[in-house]
């Protein structure tokens, strides 16, 4: 069944007039159209400044579009009722890469991941302290971490954290925006094998947003590859890239073995 | 091979905590030494006792680094000062606290080549263009009037790389250097530090957590984990025979199609 229909969007930025500067419009996605299905992982590939995280927050509603619509289950987001909105918002989640930021620092891990079962369910206390308990232990996280502030938690667990927040009112979609990016290697590998465990026991649909193909191509059923706002390659798992675009993302792959480097100067 | 820089068991403390435990390392001249490690394991401290610039709190207990038959601990503050940016040069991880925000980036390159040569105006435009150019960011000349503030992470962190590279050092270190940047501006970066120790002859720490990044450039590797040097080897021997268990578990966590 199909979750997400994104049809023709198109965006601009505005930039006002000021003093004698005349206003400018910047275009930052131009007839993006894409859709996915339910428990489907799509992957949005493309170099800095090429709409990705733009066109991340007009899926999740963040951002209001210049042109176009977003289907999420049949509802047009930017369309409805703040009444219909709320029944979205708890089937569409997000997390971003630069986590630390998206904390209120002066709340512990607990309140944090409690705070969307405040907002939605009608939890008793004790309800909600099992849940989050059984939250934590879905991303692997030890339960005395719940006391802490975010500011005494590496990178790894804040994403984590991050990720048991996103997972705590069982939505159906998930955007990860550069989620893994800042991560070293061991937790990347970690965080992306926990995040295909719970799509399979959840039944979760992601959009991962990211410019390293490599981790994309691992994480995703479909690839979309995305340049100056265009969406100009779609292609699935396994298929080769022809798009110029495409090609030197994937020409930039660093080797996983000094064998395979590219050109040397000398020697 | 000739030796640059060289390390001796150097130990440096926080109050009672070892922050690095006898490290022992060697950069060779036109070669790229890559140190890798998780965060915390004590990378950016090496790279700030090779500099001189550890925080007030961190004590250096033992240990030596040899630049020039001298040691850089015993070297007075004011010829430090000058091999600061002239001899070693550092590139830092982040762009967006490394820069002056209400200095342009011409006075950014003003003041660092003004520090160490007798230079004039136009000589630093052209040299400033010039390095700007080199590491591929779009319209140098217009550039050189922007504010830091108006720039992207990425584009910064080349403008750092630039005025590092505006300055023929003979050791650059570079601290996660393109952790902020793209794939493909990542992948241009490290052919840019090929080219340079190639032309140049310097020597280039390179400190990253990326093991693609150890495999495109690096000619040896040392491993760190908790402030120690647990393996240090050629980059071959690194990923055909690792010995250390960390090391086998690193190299297991690369991402495999």
């Amino acid at each position: 069944m199909t979750l997400l229909e994104v049809k023709n969007i198109e965006m601009q930025y505005a930039q006002r007039p000021f003093m004698f500067k005349r206003g400018q419009e910047t275009p930052v996605l131009q007839g993006v159209t894409f859709s996915l299905q339910e428990g489907e992982c799509l992957g949005i590939v493309g170099q800095s400044g090429s709409g990705k995280s733009t066109l991340g927050r007009i899926i999740l509603g963040i951002e209001r579009p210049t042109k176009g619509e977003v289907l999420f289950q049949g509802i047009n987001l930017y369309e409805t009722t703040s009444k219909h909105k709320k029944i979205i918002r708890r089937d569409l989640q997000a997390v971003f890469q630069n986590s630390y930021h998206s904390f209120n620092p002066k709340q512990t891990v607990f309140d944090i991941v409690e705070e969307p079962l405040l907002n939605f369910e009608q939890f008793s206390k004790t309800e909600r302290q099992h849940k989050v308990r059984e939250l934590l232990d879905c991303v692997e996280l030890e339960r005395t971490i719940a006391q802490k502030k975010t500011s005494q938690l590496s990178g790894g667990q804040q994403q984590r954290v991050n990720i048991a927040r996103a997972l705590a009112l069982n939505p159906k979609l998930i955007v990860l925006d550069e989620a893994i990016s800042s991560l070293d290697m061991i937790l990347q590998k970690h965080i992306i094998h926990l995040l295909q465990t719970l799509q399979k026991d959840m039944q979760l649909a992601y959009i991962f947003i990211s410019h390293d193909l490599q981790a994309t191509r691992y994480m995703s059923d479909r690839i979309v590859v995305m340049e100056h706002g265009q969406l100009v390659e779609e292609i699935g798992k396994d298929e080769a890239y022809k798009h110029p675009a495409s090609l030197e993302l994937y020409n930039a792959i660093l080797p996983s073995h000094p064998r395979e480097r590219t050109k040397k100067f000398f020697r | 091979m000739e030796k640059v820089l060289e390390v001796k068991d150097l130990t440096v403390k926080i109050g009672e905590k070892n922050i690095l435990t006898s490290i022992n390392m060697t950069a060779y001249k036109g070669r790229v030494l890559g140190i890798i490690g998780e965060s915390g394991s004590g990378k950016t401290m090496l790279c700030h006792a090779i500099m001189q610039s550890l925080p007030a709190a961190a004590k250096v207990t033992q240990g030596q680094i040899i630049y020039q038959q001298e040691n850089l601990f015993n070297v007075s503050a004011s010829k430090m000062r000058a091999y600061r940016g002239r001899h070693l040069s550092m590139i830092m991880q982040n762009p967006s606290t490394a820069f002056d925000r209400i200095q342009t980036i011409e006075s950014h390159f003003r003041e660092s080549l003004k520090a160490h040569f007798v230079v004039t105006k136009k000589e630093i435009r052209q040299i400033a263009i010039d390095a700007m150019y080199k590491v591929n960011l779009p319209n140098p000349e217009k550039l050189l009037h922007y504010y830091p503030f108006q720039l992207s992470g990425g584009m910064l962190q080349r403008v750092m790389i630039a005025l590092s590279l505006a300055i023929l050092a003979s050791i650059y270190i570079a601290d996660e250097p393109t952790t902020a940047l793209d794939t493909v501006n990542q992948k241009q970066i490290l052919t840019l530090f090929d080219r340079i120790r190639s032309e140049t002859e310097a020597a280039i720490i390179l400190v990253t957590h990326d093991l693609g990044v150890i495999a495109e450039l690096a000619d040896d590797v040392a491993v760190m984990y908790q402030g120690e040097i647990i393996e240090h080897a050629n980059v071959y021997d690194f990923f055909d025979a690792p010995q250390h268990p960390y090391t086998k578990k690193l190299l297991q966590s690369r991402i495999m199609f």
